[in-house]
């Protein structure tokens, strides 16, 4: 007799334990809901980027869900740490995929994206970045691969220009030694021709350079006008505190990477005044709105990586919806579709690659004690 | 231009030479090349850098006292080099102590795996991520050094003429020299070995940790920011000599130079891999190094 009772009681208990479950996983998570991924760094000297990136799909998702018109399906990304690493990413797709997800709202890296494109196109996935810039990935992608960042070739393109209406001739490279690096150094000897501008010297910097005092002395024997700066905000931090030191007088330039606190906490002083291209963002009510939300959230302003992936998450959302969970109707749609984000338009050519919008140009400078990059109005 | 290079290139041997001089003392106790020294010097600097925004954010905002950036500096000095210290001598007398009678394979083995455990625990503390001083520095103007680095200069040479003066005018530094040359019988004739090596492990630790201060300052640091150090400054310790500590320094400041010219001519990644093929060249026409003392045996 005291045998069936436990009996029942334990029978009683699995049942309620089991019904909870089920309701749990119930208002949480159906089947019908949309499951996208993101392989992003967080750990390693990239990792700041993987954060921001996290924030803005967090926003997105969250902003998603909590507007669900009835019947809507509910959004849930999974997020994956890649650390920076290549075959981290193709694993971390690879047991996403077993996971049953097939739409990725990113895979942080140009490397690292090229590096899963055949696994994507084998297994029927869709990829849609936010970051990854490098020129040929619409092509390697074979249709698997979108994103919604201008390539570098756009990026070299809006430096030499503004270098120009700046009236700077002589000018040199300091390039990171990865494919990102790589892509923006080609791509910008290939655009310097066109606009007359003479790049003297190209100089490779190893990831984590500590010491930069002989390439700074090397600079300095060339009657340089600007420096072009293709490599991490950490390294170009101290590079820029070594020029400070050695009184190298000269503009700097870089690109969007060098947007957040990464650059300007190892600088400090040295970062004024260093210019960078970002891609265009339309102020309009709505990106207003996410910055407000963004600063509340995390206390601090949103850079363009987290508005980009806001804006990747959004978007991927419409494409899931609008091609029924089909991979290959969403690579379709994708082509055709035009969407308005928070950053803008975002549109693609017959090939797949987003037509840009421009660049902005911002500078930095002191405010209330902290470097902070200022749009230049031109 | 040339000028400039020599001049850098002294500064950076400089560090190389603190590093290889940790390198030299800890090899001749322990008899083998101590892999984790460079780990102690990255934890020195992550304890600089915290504790002192920690003590400037406190004396900042309670005790409202003048001079908050130099006392900061000089408290977070103070608890850097002391926990160096402190976690130095547990790992002598925990660790190495221990096993040093189990042979030099084992102290490398065990060296190494302190290194690791040592960089994966800053990981997971600290993550990887480059963590940089609040510190403001302004070089001299017309030098173009940093009051730092001159500092770190007069450091190293007071230590060196130090050192050479307790090597040469005190008993425990002919103790050291009897357990260089001849461990055996220097423990034959009742040297008080623990004492001795406790004191050695003490000084590099002090060394240690005065360059990864400088180093957090200068550059930032991260959990395996101690490896290229590593490589360097056990390079010019076989270059140098392991039991000649001035043949160790002249090597670094060498190898130092050698870095910088090879960085400007070259490119970095060269400039390494030249650094790596000099020494295996050198250790082929000179396996003892370049500035070894020949000693007669008695």
């Amino acid at each position: 007799m005291k045998i069936n009772k436990k009996f029942a009681l334990l029978l009683l208990s699995t049942i309620i334990i089991a019904f909870i479950m089920m309701f749990y996983f119930n208002v949480n998570f159906k089947n019908t809901d949309i499951h996208i991924a993101a392989l992003l760094p967080f750990d390693g000297q990239v990792s700041n980027f993987g954060e921001m990136m996290r924030n803005g799909h967090i926003m997105a998702e969250e902003e998603i869900n909590a507007k669900l018109i009835h019947g809507e399906p509910r959004i849930k990304i999974d997020f994956y740490n890649t650390s920076h690493k290549k075959d981290l990413a193709l694993n971390r797709m690879e047991e996403a995929s077993r996971n049953g997800i097939k739409f990725f709202v990113e895979i942080f890296g140009s490397d690292q994206a090229a590096h899963c494109f055949d696994f994507a196109n084998q297994n029927q996935i869709f990829i849609l970045s936010g970051v990854d810039t490098k020129p040929d990935l619409i092509e390697k992608g074979r249709g698997c691969f979108y994103r919604i960042m201008p390539n570098d070739a756009e990026a070299s393109n809006a430096i030499l220009q503004w270098a120009k209406e700046k009236e700077l001739k002589n000018l040199a490279i300091l390039y990171a030694n990865d494919d990102w690096g790589l892509g923006l150094k080609q791509a910008t000897i290939r655009n310097s021709s066109d606009l007359n501008i003479n790049i003297l010297d190209k100089i490779e910097v190893l990831r984590n350079q500590l010491n930069f005092s002989s390439i700074v002395t090397k600079l300095k024997t060339y009657k340089l006008d600007a420096i072009l700066l293709f490599i991490y905000p950490d390294d170009g931090g101290r590079f820029l505190k070594e020029a400070t030191r050695q009184d190298l007088k000269t503009s700097f330039f870089a690109t969007e990477n060098f947007w957040g606190n990464k650059m300007t906490e190892t600088a400090k002083n040295s970062a004024n005044d260093v210019m960078i291209v970002v891609p265009k963002t339309y102020e309009n009510e709505n990106l207003q709105k996410f910055k407000n939300n963004y600063k509340a959230k995390f206390g601090e302003e949103p850079t363009i990586f987290a508005i980009k992936a806001y804006d990747a998450v959004k978007f991927i959302y419409q494409i899931v919806l609008s091609s029924g969970n089909n991979t290959n109707k969403a690579k379709e749609i994708t082509k055709k579709l035009t969407y308005s984000g928070i950053s803008g338009k975002i549109s693609f050519d017959k090939f797949g690659e987003y037509i840009p919008l421009g660049y902005d140009r911002l500078i930095f400078k002191k405010i209330y004690g902290n470097y902070q990059p200022i749009k230049v109005i031109h | 231009m040339l000028f400039d290079l020599l001049k850098y290139g002294f500064f950076n041997g400089i560090y190389i030479a603190l590093v290889s001089v940790g390198f030299a003392l800890i090899f001749n106790i322990l008899r083998t090349i101590d892999f984790s020294l460079t780990d102690r010097m990255t934890f020195s600097g992550y304890v600089f850098i915290i504790s002192e925004k920690y003590i400037k954010g406190l004396i900042s905002s309670h005790l409202q006292l003048p001079f908050v950036e130099i006392i900061s500096i000089l408290v977070g000095c103070l608890l850097s080099i002391l926990s160096c210290i402190i976690l130095t001598l547990i790992i002598e007398k925990y660790i190495f102590t221990p096993i040093k009678e189990k042979g030099t394979s084992i102290l490398i083995i065990t060296s190494f795996g302190i290194s690791v455990i040592m960089q994966s625990l800053m990981s997971i503390i600290f993550t990887n991520s480059t963590i940089v001083s609040s510190i403001q520095e302004y070089s001299i103007p017309g030098i173009g050094l940093y009051p730092r680095e001159i500092l770190v200069l007069s450091f190293a040479v007071t230590i060196m003429i130090v050192l050479n003066l307790i090597i040469k005018k005190t008993l425990f530094g002919k103790s050291i020299n009897a357990l260089v040359f001849n461990y055996e019988l220097a423990i034959f004739h009742k040297i008080p070995v623990k004492k001795i090596s406790s004191l050695v492990f003490g000084i590099s630790a002090f060394i240690i940790a005065i360059s990864g201060i400088s180093l957090s300052v200068g550059f930032g640091i991260y959990p395996n920011i101690g490896n290229k150090y590593m490589i360097y400054s056990f390079c010019a310790c076989l270059i140098g000599g392991l039991k000649n500590l001035y043949g160790t320094v002249i090597a670094s400041i060498l190898l130092g130079v050698f870095l910088q010219f090879g960085d400007c001519f070259t490119s970095p990644i060269v400039s390494e891999s030249l650094t790596l093929i000099i020494l295996l060249v050198l250790l082929y026409i000179k396996p003892e190094g370049l500035f070894f003392e020949k000693i007669r045996v008695i």
